[in-house]
């Protein structure tokens, strides 16, 4: 399986599980997330959801090897990433992003869309995706409520990668642990003590800042998914993804 | 005559607000409430108003809504909480600014009360936050005010952790304007007094009604809503039982 899903305490697991490829985003993945998150919205009765990647990285963002197998896959990415980042958002549960090493492009999106974002001062967060031709917009509306719109704009503009440090600074996240073995330790502490706040209180607090923030609307989720659509489809973007996979290798 | 419980004092253009009831670490009773909504009510008739002060008497500003009167009691609880929302939208209405010194703590509806201000001048050891999730409470009051001043990311992962912060990352997160010393808060606040003092009554209040178009509108009908919210979550079986546990420890 590509993701592992456990609902079985107080505290969701959802683990990306494809650790040789970096957690990369591929047709499997966005199924098995998509299908954990409707197992945890029917099922789960906790307050919290925890999600983290297997081996040294969050999520790397799309497989780019298999976009170039199948052009069409890159909107079917889009459209999926899309409804991943909202879901998470209005998701019952509180969500918990656990950040190991890096959580670039798509990864950064579904970082973005966590309530409480934990890195570790290695982390790598960021959207290097213009310099292959993409719009990381449709990542905007969660990042937005995040950084607020100076940084957001300064930050996916320059593709800049972020450490943990500086994605505690602007916003991106919200707790730092020094060593990716204090952050599983820091993780574990506030997913038990969340599961020991008042869970109705949780789940209403959560959607209240969500309803003042703009988050159950639609309108900017469709928006900002149709620009990353665009762009993924012109030919701008065919070259230059064409020129990254024919990129010279190794050395 | 009951004991004045909030005093207030105008003297050279300043409105000094003080919270009077240290002995509960100005926890808001419902009179209180009530007492605050008068005087921010009365301001208006006020010549030469240029700022108002919002303090607590030693040892801190304010411990948050006081629970034990009224938790039990659903209705007087919404009624307070309605009354600490109109508090707090009168606070944004004024067209002066209004500048809240925050030692010790300010915890639950006390952070509340600072975080509609203005300025907000505190200290490195001082406690804030919103604790409410930890006691099965919604902190809904404030939710609309936090969202406008430090974002829906940073205000989202404030109220859904509960506990409390320093001064110091109050200041990081832009909660408290001006961080100082403790002993050196008054001259703070009177530095800040005499600045605002200097500056164009009309310039103010024109900068202050704009801000205000742009990051407040729609404020009051969340406030309204946040305290039904705040009072419906109160009066559920999961606060009552957290609520009942605390008073018979």
């Amino acid at each position: 399986m590509p993701a592992r899903c456990d609902i079985s305490g107080p505290v969701a697991l959802l683990e990306l599980d494809n650790p040789e490829r970096h957690n990369a985003l591929n047709p499997e993945l966005l199924e098995a997330i998509g299908a954990a998150l409707d197992r945890i919205e029917s099922d789960h009765e906790g307050p919290v959801l925890r999600i983290r990647g297997r081996g040294p990285s969050f999520c790397s963002g799309f497989d780019l090897d298999r976009i170039r197998e199948d052009r069409d896959l890159l909107d079917h990415f889009l459209k999926e990433l899309s409804s991943i980042s909202r879901r998470l958002r209005r998701l019952r549960q509180i969500v918990v992003a656990e950040i190991r090493g890096s959580a670039l492009a798509g990864g950064c999106a579904i970082a973005s869309a966590c309530d409480l974002v934990c890195v570790e001062a290695g982390a790598r967060l960021g959207y290097p995706v213009h310099a292959i031709g993409l719009s990381p917009a449709v990542s905007l509306p969660t990042l937005l409520d995040l950084v607020g719109g100076g940084v957001a704009t300064e930050f996916m503009l320059s593709g800049r990668i972020a450490d943990g440090r500086e994605a505690l600074r602007i916003g991106l996240a919200h707790r730092l642990a020094d060593s990716p073995e204090e952050l599983a330790g820091m993780v574990d502490e506030l997913c038990e003590s969340l599961a020991r706040k008042g869970w109705n209180a949780l789940a209403v607090t959560k959607a209240w800042v969500n309803e003042i923030a703009g988050a159950e609307r639609d309108g900017p989720f469709d928006r900002t998914l149709e620009a990353s659509l665009e762009t993924g489809r012109s030919d701008e973007a065919t070259r230059m993804l064409e020129a990254w996979w024919n990129r010279p290798r190794g050395g | 005559m009951a004991e004045t419980t909030v005093e207030s004092r105008f003297e050279d253009g300043v409105m000094r607000i003080t919270l009077v009831r240290p002995e509960v670490r100005n926890a808001l009773s419902p009179e209180m409430i009530v007492e605050l909504e008068r005087i921010l009510e009365d301001l208006d008739s006020l010549e030469g108003l240029r700022s108002v002060v919002l303090a607590g008497e030693d040892p801190c500003f304010c411990a948050g809504m006081d629970l034990k009167t009224a938790g039990s009691d659903p209705e007087s609880m919404r009624g307070m909480l309605h009354g600490l929302a109109r508090a707090m939208v009168r606070i944004g209405e004024l067209e002066v600014p209004v500048i809240a010194r925050v030692q010790g703590a300010a915890v639950g509806g006390g952070s509340g009360l600072m975080t509609a201000c203005d300025f907000v001048v505190s200290h490195p050891e001082a406690k804030l936050g919103y604790p409410e999730v930890d006691h099965g409470i919604c902190p809904a009051v404030v939710a609309p005010w936090l969202v406008r001043k430090i974002g829906g990311g940073r205000a989202r992962a404030l109220l859904l952790s509960g506990g409390t912060l320093s001064g110091v990352d109050g200041h990081d997160i832009g909660l408290v304007t001006h961080l100082v010393p403790r002993e050196e808060m008054d001259e703070a606040v009177e530095t800040l007094v005499r600045r605002i003092a200097r500056g164009g009554v009309g310039a103010l209040a024109a900068t202050k009604r704009w801000l205000n178009e742009l990051e407040r509108s729609g404020l009051d009908a969340l406030a309204v809503r946040g305290a039904d919210i705040s009072a419906d979550v109160l009066a559920g079986p999961e606060a009552q039982e957290r609520l009942g546990r605390g008073r018979r420890s």
